[in-house]
């Protein structure tokens, strides 16, 4: 069998296996609970902000636009032809995936290998079709479900202006697609590469979570370092921390198309340094 | 000897634990091996070693001719049964086999499962959920995995462990009847049932070969026999003083242990003779046992360890 037909058929084992595991289910769920939750908060506290008048909610959306894209006006000016609401969860879902990912996948092999029984092993089945078909089953449940969850995403949005034009915002979706999904990938692969190379799921989660808390203090200690240069401080070198961790690429994900294809190319790196660095680990390891 | 399996030296190392201490021995090909010891003594890492789960930190072993890691050139060749037998829950067992089959490189997956089921009597399980099948029923699932593609080596880890004596006896006339037809090694602690089955075993004990060769040269079928009596008085001198006995030995549970000489007449013959002065001398006999049980080997090459040979 080929290496391609033997991955196809681990992703489509695993994917039976994942839509029909009670906890995926239940994670799932919570994910898209979670964020329509988020966009009903905000939702009421934007249209709070829309009966102080129109002045009062245009600053305040230009407030968080900036936060969120920085000087890229093209991104500021596309961002804000949309309901606040939208980009707005958006970016707070980003904050939380990478967390819901590990909580997702932190067992996808450790679980196997802490009780020495990867059944595929037994049929001979190359470690990289096994390593590779669960990556590729989660990523395609991750795909359908932001696609999901953004699509009700838009939709709510759209109820809030009468003012949206279609075709542009329907491209505005896809383009949120693309850069969630890229995201997800990258950190769908750290949880890979966490659960090919500890052999217990406690150890596979405690790694990910790890892993993504030095991210995250690389991407806020470079971010800081960069603030304070930008404000006329010293230089420090600690401001190149932050291109090392996928968190500082997750602004540009909601940037203009240069900005977007840089983030998307960023977060495919690191997918494909993670589930590299997996697949390296996985093949020679004992199980 | 043609051999499916050789180990020459091979050392595994678990950080700090040496579970395999430069092993040596070869699995003749076609036969029926058995691989036994006590809890830890490293026959799952042995097993472990042979399937390509483990990388030998030192030494050489060939499976087949070939390197374990090997993957293209063994897979369709080696079946694997691995001590677990938890089957995943989310397929029935016929799309599960069904995809393990395709795995295995069969070229038509679903016939292929169906026949390995049927070979295990366990065609009726087909659309049945994992979830719904006792122990004994699952490893047989699992051991009609392993069957998947007629591999010319089989790796059984523990095959009846767990099973009623039903499923047990019905998993060792399936073994004994694969005999001659491919090369089955099995670890197992069920030494009576190795015996039955295999040609040949190899003892390990702490990370070490202590014995290896054929049931036969193990178990001394041919070099002593012993005679349990129930009551009466055993002439050990008269029995020393017979021709082709070597060593008598009186145990207080009343077994009374013949080893032969080297140029002792067959042994059929000695036994006779044994058997003549005892009932010459009023003794009652129980039984005889030509050679020693594989068990009781086994615990003589692995004793003054506390450890359980279950």
């Amino acid at each position: 069998m080929s290496p391609l037909l033997e991955l196809l058929a681990v992703t489509r084992t695993e994917l039976l296996r994942t839509v029909r595991n009670a906890r995926v289910l239940i994670l799932l769920l919570l994910f898209a609970t979670s964020t329509a939750l988020v966009g009903l908060i905000l939702g009421l506290l934007t249209r709070g902000l829309d009966q102080q008048g129109p002045e009062a909610a245009a600053a305040f959306g230009a407030g968080i636009l900036g936060w969120m894209v920085g000087d890229d006006g093209g991104a500021f000016q596309r961002l804000s032809e949309l309901p606040l609401l939208v980009p707005l969860v958006f970016r707070l879902t980003l904050f939380f995936l990478p967390l819901f990912i590990a909580l997702l996948g932190y067992d996808q092999l450790s679980a196997e290998l802490s009780t020495g029984s990867v059944r595929y092993l037994a049929v001979r089945s190359r470690r990289g079709s096994i390593l590779g078909g669960k990556f590729v089953a989660q990523a395609l449940v991750m795909g359908v479900l932001l696609g999901v969850v953004l699509v009700g995403l838009f939709a709510a949005g759209a109820g809030l202006r009468s003012d949206l034009k279609p075709l542009p915002y329907l491209e505005a979706l896809v383009r949120f697609w693309v850069g969630g999904t890229t995201f997800a990938f990258a950190y769908l692969a750290l949880t890979s590469l966490a659960s090919a190379v500890t052999s217990s799921p406690g150890t596979s989660l405690l790694l990910n979570v790890g892993a993504l808390f030095v991210f995250w203090l690389a991407d806020a200690i470079g971010g800081r370092a960069a603030l304070v240069q930008s404000m006329g401080g010293p230089a420090s070198w600690t401001e190149g921390l932050r291109w090392l961790s996928p968190s500082a690429y997750a602004s540009g994900l909601l940037g203009s198309s240069p900005a977007l294809l840089t983030s998307a190319l960023a977060y495919a790196v690191f997918g494909a340094v993670f589930l590299g660095a997996g697949w390296a680990v996985f093949r020679t390891r004992d199980v | 000897m043609d051999a499916a399996l050789v180990l020459e030296g091979v050392s595994k190392r678990y950080g700090a634990t040496l579970a395999l201490d430069r092993v040596s021995f070869q699995v003749r090909t076609g036969s029926c091996h058995g691989l036994v010891g006590p809890n830890g003594a490293g026959k799952t890492t042995c097993f472990g070693l042979a399937a390509g789960f483990l990388r030998p930190t030192s030494g050489s072993l060939r499976v087949l001719g070939k390197e374990p890691h090997d993957r293209g050139a063994l897979r369709p060749r080696i079946g694997v049964l691995p001590q677990d037998a938890a089957l995943p829950s989310y397929l029935d067992v016929g799309t599960l086999m069904t995809t393990w089959a395709r795995l295995s490189g069969e070229a038509r997956p679903e016939a292929g499962a169906r026949i390995a089921l049927e070979r295990v009597q366990l065609s009726q399980a087909w659309d049945a959920s994992p979830r719904s099948l006792s122990h004994g029923v699952a490893k047989r699932v699992a051991l009609a995995q392993a069957l998947l593609g007629e591999p010319a080596l089989l790796l059984l880890d523990e095959p009846t462990a767990g099973l009623d004596p039903r499923a047990a006896a019905e998993v060792r006339s399936l073994l004994g009847g694969l005999r001659g037809q491919r090369t089955v090694i099995i670890s197992s602690h069920n030494l009576s049932e190795l015996e039955r089955l295999c040609d040949a075993v190899t003892v390990l004990d702490r990370g070490k070969v202590v014995q290896d060769g054929s049931i036969a040269e193990i178990t001394r079928r041919g070099a002593e026999f012993s005679v349990q009596v129930a009551r009466g008085d055993v002439p050990v001198p008269e029995l020393r003083a017979l021709a082709g006995v070597a060593e008598v030995d009186l145990s207080p549970s009343g077994r009374v242990s013949v080893r032969l000489a080297a140029d002792a007449p067959p042994a059929e013959d000695v036994i006779a003779a044994v058997l003549e002065v005892l009932l010459a001398h009023g003794v009652r006999i129980t039984s005889l046992l030509q050679g020693s049980s594989l068990e009781q080997r086994v615990l003589d090459v692995t004793a003054g360890d506390a450890r359980q040979s279950g």
